[in-house]
């Protein structure tokens, strides 16, 4: 809200800089900045709508400050015609307008403002239009109630209607755009026709204009929550809705109807019908709250006196005696238990008076979470690997779905996405990352080897859609340091990259199985002992991403993985006696499996046999290097040989490979 | 004889000044001082000379033998250090040439600030607490004490799946979560993934919150200020000031907003802070009592602060980052500057 600094100065005395005045009020809870022309730029909290105007500042001002705010003396002088006799109000709906209060003035003369109302409007921001709806606008600004002037002959029957509005109901509001209406909406009607959407904005057929000889002036109190709805519908704010939505002041509704018509009689020239209409549902009264001054030490971990408190609250225009305070109606809307005196003590002594402690127990800490670490583990460990970890949004598109060709019939959907692009829980992480892959190809980066570790979503059954924590790898180009290095991310690097997963982990049972998933290519791609998928991407989905280079993957459920992971990690001795190595060299028939042929060779040597690996490889030409040991003592070169000998026997009939020898 | 022995050493000499490798120097040793050498002979023929001549020529070739010994020693050991830095010099390279290897790959700047974040709570005594991303609107809202259909609803622009169930827009849901389930004393954080219909330079529908809160016997306004005073120091420095202002939530009270001074200018006013010198980094206050009441714990007995922070925003103020969509993006030549 915008707050002209001379304007204030007229309800608050102030000293010292405007600086220092904005300063002081961000520090007792109005964030406050000054902006060119003497004007405070004011952010007022939701809770605070009594703040809603320069009376309501003036307050804060004065609270702050240890002064008092200055209010006028003032008087409505009637004539004798009644104002009963002059209109008729029928409030339909007292939910929703509880206080609708109405005065009259006759024989105005519609013309522009004198320049100091004008000026004065201006300050604020506001445009000038004539001398009623100025005074209006003027007392909107002061005392934060909005008020509508409606020229009475346009008014069938004189008679106000205050009722929700009829389904497709239409109006055409004063800036001349014309809204659809539902019947959540209240509206100010004539009999015959509607004149205003209530705390809104009024219709262009009733407006204050060049004619206009008597003047019906609305004030009333509006339910917050209705006029936000109204306003967010039809998407129209205006300074009033602004003002309702936080409620309006209950006591405010009749000063500044009393005083908007001293002042519209005075400018327009015009008389104010004795009386004012009141339709009123229920009385509102200053409640008064109790305060325990050990309880406002005890929350705030401060020391001050019960009096001490009493002469804060008092800055506040609260009447306190004792330990009971009486809330003024400006504040009911926000002050209402023990805990909001506390606030108000706390805010008005200052924050920063506070002395900072730390909490004077021991902590309860149930200490890591497990999950939590290990994914640190893992992330620690891709980092490792080369590989830079990205964050992408847990939402995608349709299109991500269509590109990999995923199913989205289990995706959870947002119901009111920002773009379509973002319009679905993603169930999978690989599209994100291919789309991190697109966007750096794009731009002319081509060596990206990237990781996530983020949650995938999806319907489950439950009362809320399963989460899950997976990893995703994608590595495309080549991941040397130096170009010299040529290096290719095909599967064997993005399996190199598995395996040192696993292994840091100390996950050693995990098959691979050829998979037919239809994200890798055909022949080059396994399953991850049911928690995973690793492969290279099948060139069709490559090409809708426009990647043209070879890019491997993997993807792990992590949370599955977390569960692999031994509990008690024990350490095993080192070896005291040499080993002995023996070389087999064989050609394989097509299909038979690395992973076959170590475990038959490791199943066929039994205990003697500590480790297998492949050492050399040309085309179906492999040779793998047996290690020998038993840890109790050095084996001689007989028994290795024999074993060895055994092995070889039985690997040409188990697994019909030819033995070079 | 003594003749031909001085001979023989002037011989020797030139052959082994002479030599230019390894092989030429042991020839010229095989030759001059080898067991068929000469000298050698001549020193076989020693016992043939008089007794007279015998003592002063055997000195004679002792002290040449000696003399030429030492030659050739001297001359080896210089060849094979001529040898080596002949080799050194051949395998000289260019030490400007890259370095072998894979590239080492980087944490992503949100999670070291969340990490860094996590770390300054676990040493005060923290742990750690995560809920769903997709939640109920009852933990996002009503357990907050933020009513159905209320104004203050708008302010955190909610994508909503249906009626009941939507994306956290904070992650203060945690909190009743946790206190549901658990009796106090508890110090919890809560890191995690947050999302709101917003998106400009400084705002993405996805980002990072830490929810943190205390609740136990007697926690006060002050314990908010000295634990949320010690944590902006670990991370923005130890003179950095750091001002508590009040504020509305509607699940604290009294609540404050908490600012550091401006990490560009240190307070003098600049762009970044628009000229007030503060930044503003967390949101915080005391746990309001009816959300301690609507997850059965008594207000009178315990009470607790809580605070939250939206981690890019601090790692935009620490690496000096404009636009929040730089995390998102994930350009690699973004990423490896971390």
């Amino acid at each position: 809200m915008k707050v002209p600094i001379e304007w204030l100065k007229e309800l608050v005395n102030i000293k010292g800089s405007p600086d220092k005045l904005a300063h002081m009020m961000t520090m007792g809870g109005l964030e406050t900045v000054v902006e060119p022309g003497n004007l405070l730029e004011i952010d007022i909290l939701p809770n605070r709508s009594d703040c809603w105007s320069i009376l309501g500042i003036a307050r804060e001002v004065a609270a702050l400050t240890k002064t008092t705010v200055k209010r006028p003396e003032y008087r409505v002088v009637g004539i004798s015609k009644k104002v009963k006799d002059a209109v008729t109000v029928e409030v339909k709906d007292k939910k929703l307008c509880p206080r609708y209060m109405a005065r009259v003035i006759e024989n105005v003369t519609i013309e522009g403002s004198p320049d100091w109302l004008k000026k004065r409007l201006e300050s604020a921001g506001v445009r000038a239009i004539n001398n009623v709806v100025d005074v209006t606008n003027y007392f909107l600004l002061e005392l934060g109630q909005p008020m509508h002037a409606f020229d009475a002959k346009l008014i069938k029957d004189r008679t106000i209607i205050v009722r929700e509005a009829k389904p497709g109901e239409k109006i055409t509001t004063l800036d001349g755009k014309e809204h659809e209406l539902s019947s959540d909406m209240l509206m100010i009607t004539d009999p015959e026709k509607l004149i205003a959407i209530a705390g809104v904005m009024g219709a262009a057929n009733t407006e204050v204009n060049g004619q206009t000889k008597t003047v019906i002036l609305e004030s009333a109190y509006f339910d917050p929550v209705s006029i936000n709805n109204t306003s967010k519908n039809i998407k129209l704010r205006s300074e009033s809705s602004v003002r309702f939505e936080h409620g309006v002041g209950w006591a405010m509704v009749e000063e500044a109807l009393d005083r908007a018509a001293i002042m519209i009689a005075e400018l327009a020239g015009g008389s104010i019908l004795a009386g004012k209409i009141d339709k009123k549902t229920g009385a509102r009264k200053p409640k008064t709250i109790k305060f325990r001054p050990e309880r406002v030490n005890q929350v705030l971990g401060t020391n001050l006196s019960a009096a001490e408190m009493q002469s804060l609250l008092k800055r506040l225009g609260f009447s306190v005696s004792g330990n009971k305070v009486k809330i003024p109606l400006f504040r009911a809307e926000d002050i209402s238990r023990e805990i909001d005196l506390i606030e108000e003590i706390a805010r008005v002594y200052g924050y920063d008076k506070i002395e900072p402690t730390m909490p004077n127990t021991s902590f309860p800490g149930k200490g890591v979470d497990k999950l939590d670490l290990f994914r640190n583990k893992v992330r620690e460990i891709m980092i490792g690997c080369g590989l830079n970890e990205v964050q992408t949004f847990s939402m995608v598109g349709p299109k991500e779905f269509e590109r990999t060709g995923t199913d989205p019939s289990k995706a959870v959907k947002i119901a009111n996405p920002m773009c379509v692009e973002e319009s679905l829980m993603r169930t999978i992480l690989l599209p994100s990352l291919l789309n991190v892959v697109e966007h750096n190809i794009n731009r002319q980066v081509e060596d990206v080897f990237i990781f996530e570790i983020g949650k995938i979503y999806a319907y489950s059954g439950g009362k809320l859609p399963a989460e899950r924590w997976g990893l995703t790898v994608t590595a495309i180009g080549s991941p040397f340091m130096s170009a010299i290095d040529k290096g290719k991310a095909d599967y064997f690097y993005i399996k190199g990259i598995l395996q040192n997963l696993l292994d840091v982990l100390g996950i050693k049972d995990h098959k691979l199985v050829e998979s037919d998933s239809h994200l890798v290519q055909p022949g080059r791609g396994a399953s991850i002992a049911g928690l995973g998928l690793i492969g290279e991407l099948h060139p069709s989905i490559r090409k809708k991403y426009k990647i043209e280079k070879q890019l491997s993957f993997f993807g792990i459920d992590l949370e599955g993985l977390f569960k692999l992971v031994e509990e008690s990690q024990r350490y095993k001795p080192l070896p005291k006696f040499p080993s002995a190595s023996r070389d087999i060299a064989m050609n394989v028939p097509k299909g038979l499996e690395n992973q076959m042929i170590i475990s038959t060779i490791k199943k066929l040597g039994g205990d003697m046999v500590e480790a297998v690996f492949l050492f050399d490889k040309y085309k179906d030409s492999l040779a793998y290097r047996v290690i020998f040991r038993n840890p109790e003592r050095t084996l001689t070169d007989d028994e290795v040989n024999k074993k060895h000998a055994q092995i070889i026997k039985a690997l040409e009939s188990k697994l019909n490979v030819r033995l070079r020898r | 004889m003594q003749d031909r022995i001085r001979q023989i050493e002037t011989d020797a000499i030139a052959a082994i000044n002479s030599a230019v490798d390894p092989q030429e120097l042991e020839a010229a040793r095989v030759k001059y001082v080898g067991k068929k050498s000469e000298f050698m002979q001549l020193l076989k023929s020693l016992g043939t000379l008089s007794p007279e001549e015998r003592p002063v020529i055997g000195a004679l070739i002792n002290q040449t033998k000696v003399k030429l010994q030492n030659a050739l020693n001297q001359k080896k050991v210089f060849l094979l250090q001529a040898d080596q830095s002949k080799k050194i010099d051949a395998d000289k390279i260019d030490v400007t040439l890259p370095g072998k290897g894979i590239k080492r790959g980087r944490y992503h700047p949100v999670t070291q600030v969340n990490e860094e974040c996590k770390a300054t709570f676990i040493r005060l005594g923290y742990e750690i607490a995560e809920g769903p991303d997709i939640e109920l609107d009852y933990y996002n809202f009503d357990g907050l004490n933020i009513p159905p259909h209320h104004p203050s609803r708008d302010a955190f622009a909610t994508l909503f799946i249906d009626e009941k169930v939507l994306l956290r827009t904070h992650t203060s849901p945690v909190q009743i979560r946790v206190m549901e389930k658990r009796k106090p004393p508890l110090a919890i954080v809560a890191p995690g993934r947050v999302y709101r219909r917003d998106s400009d330079a400084t705002h993405s529908p996805v980002f990072q919150q830490l929810e943190g809160f205390f609740v136990d016997k007697n926690v006060t306004f002050g314990d908010l200020k000295g634990t949320l005073t010690e944590f902006l120091r670990q991370t923005f420095g130890r003179k950095r000031n750091v001002r508590f202002r009040p504020s509305f939530f509607p699940f604290t009270e009294p609540s404050a907003e908490v600012d550091v001074e401006c990490v560009m200018c240190n307070g003098k006013g600049c762009r970044l802070c628009k000229g007030t010198g503060w930044l503003e980094i967390l949101g915080s206050g005391m746990v309001d009592p009816k959300v301690l009441k609507a997850v059965g714990y008594n207000p009178e007995k315990v009470s607790g602060f809580a605070f939250g922070m939206g981690i890019e925003r601090i790692a935009m103020l620490k690496y000096r980052i404009d636009n929040i969509r730089l995390f998102y993006e994930n350009d690699i030549r973004f990423l490896e500057q971390f």
